[in-house]
């Protein structure tokens, strides 16, 4: 052995790496426009541990524990970026879903399809938590993808949403608020107008009224 | 393993990107700015290997409020 650890386990490492996480960071990364910083703190730990393999103090066994550790850093980081995924893909359908206007004229299906998928998208991840829950450790890789075939569900959802009727919608409402802003302020002036006029000319009024009585 | 994203929002093959450094470029190349680190809400920071302490939330507890999983 040449003081690294087994060819196989770094080969592990890169494939975990190359194929299982720079495909979530993407989507991550892609769809939040930012890096976010609890992911890297991942990265951070997983290459603590890489660097521990080039540690001439540890022996053949510590490196191969440290390469697996790195290993298991970038699974849970994995598996954290398709959660996050979630969590922000959930925010952005349930602003939607809460409005009963906007999932009335901003969604490009029948409000009761888009409804009916949104709560079976809820209900998927919900079954996929309960069962990491019970199975804690067991198989990280199975939850990854079960968290990732359920996110596709969200992101579907997400497709049939109108971005652009979304700002006509708003664009409209601002309008309707404005014009009644105005409409009121119109209002009250000709309101304190009209008072005004008839608090002044009150003894001429009165008068009027006794005369025509 | 293939995207649930990315590869259909910017049109690309993820084969092609070998490193996080490589989206980030990519993203950076196609927003026109710099991508800033930031954190989220909901931040799941590992407390594992870390000297000092981090915040103590974690994405898990987000995750069963988004879901109502007590």
């Amino acid at each position: 052995m040449n003081g690294l650890p087994d060819r196989s386990n770094f080969d592990t490492f890169y494939k975990c790496y190359s194929e299982v996480f720079v495909p979530a960071y993407s989507d991550l990364t892609g769809y939040l426009l930012f890096k976010p910083i609890p992911i890297l703190h991942s990265i951070e730990n997983a290459f603590s541990h890489v660097m521990q393999c080039c540690n001439p103090d540890l022996n053949d066994t510590l490196r191969e524990e440290n390469i697996k550790k790195a290993n298991h850093h970038l699974e849970r980081a994995t598996l954290d970026c398709y959660k996050i995924l979630f969590v922000k893909i959930d925010t952005n359908i349930s602003s939607i879903v809460d409005d009963s206007e906007l999932r009335k004229f901003a969604v490009n299906v029948p409000e009761r399809d888009f409804l009916t998928q949104y709560f079976v998208f809820k209900q998927k991840i919900r079954d996929i938590r309960l069962k990491e829950i019970q199975n804690i450790g067991v198989n990280l890789e199975e939850t990854i993808v079960l968290y990732r075939d359920a996110v596709k569900i969200g992101l579907k959802l997400i497709e049939t949403i109108d971005d652009q009727k979304i700002t006509d919608y708003k664009n409209l409402k601002r309008k309707e608020a404005w014009q009644k802003t105005v409409r009121d302020f119109i209002l009250g002036v000709l309101t304190g107008l009209i008072a005004s006029i008839i608090y002044g000319n009150w003894s001429t009024i009165v008068a009027f009224f006794r005369n025509w009585i | 393993m293939k995207t649930v994203y990315f590869e259909e929002r910017y049109g690309v093959n993820i084969t092609q990107f070998k490193s996080t450094e490589d989206v980030d470029k990519f993203l950076e190349e196609r927003i026109g700015r710099a991508l800033e680190a930031k954190d989220i809400d909901n931040g799941l920071i590992d407390r594992s290997g870390n000297v000092f302490p981090v915040r103590n939330i974690n994405i898990d507890t987000n995750l069963n409020k988004a879901l109502k999983i007590q």
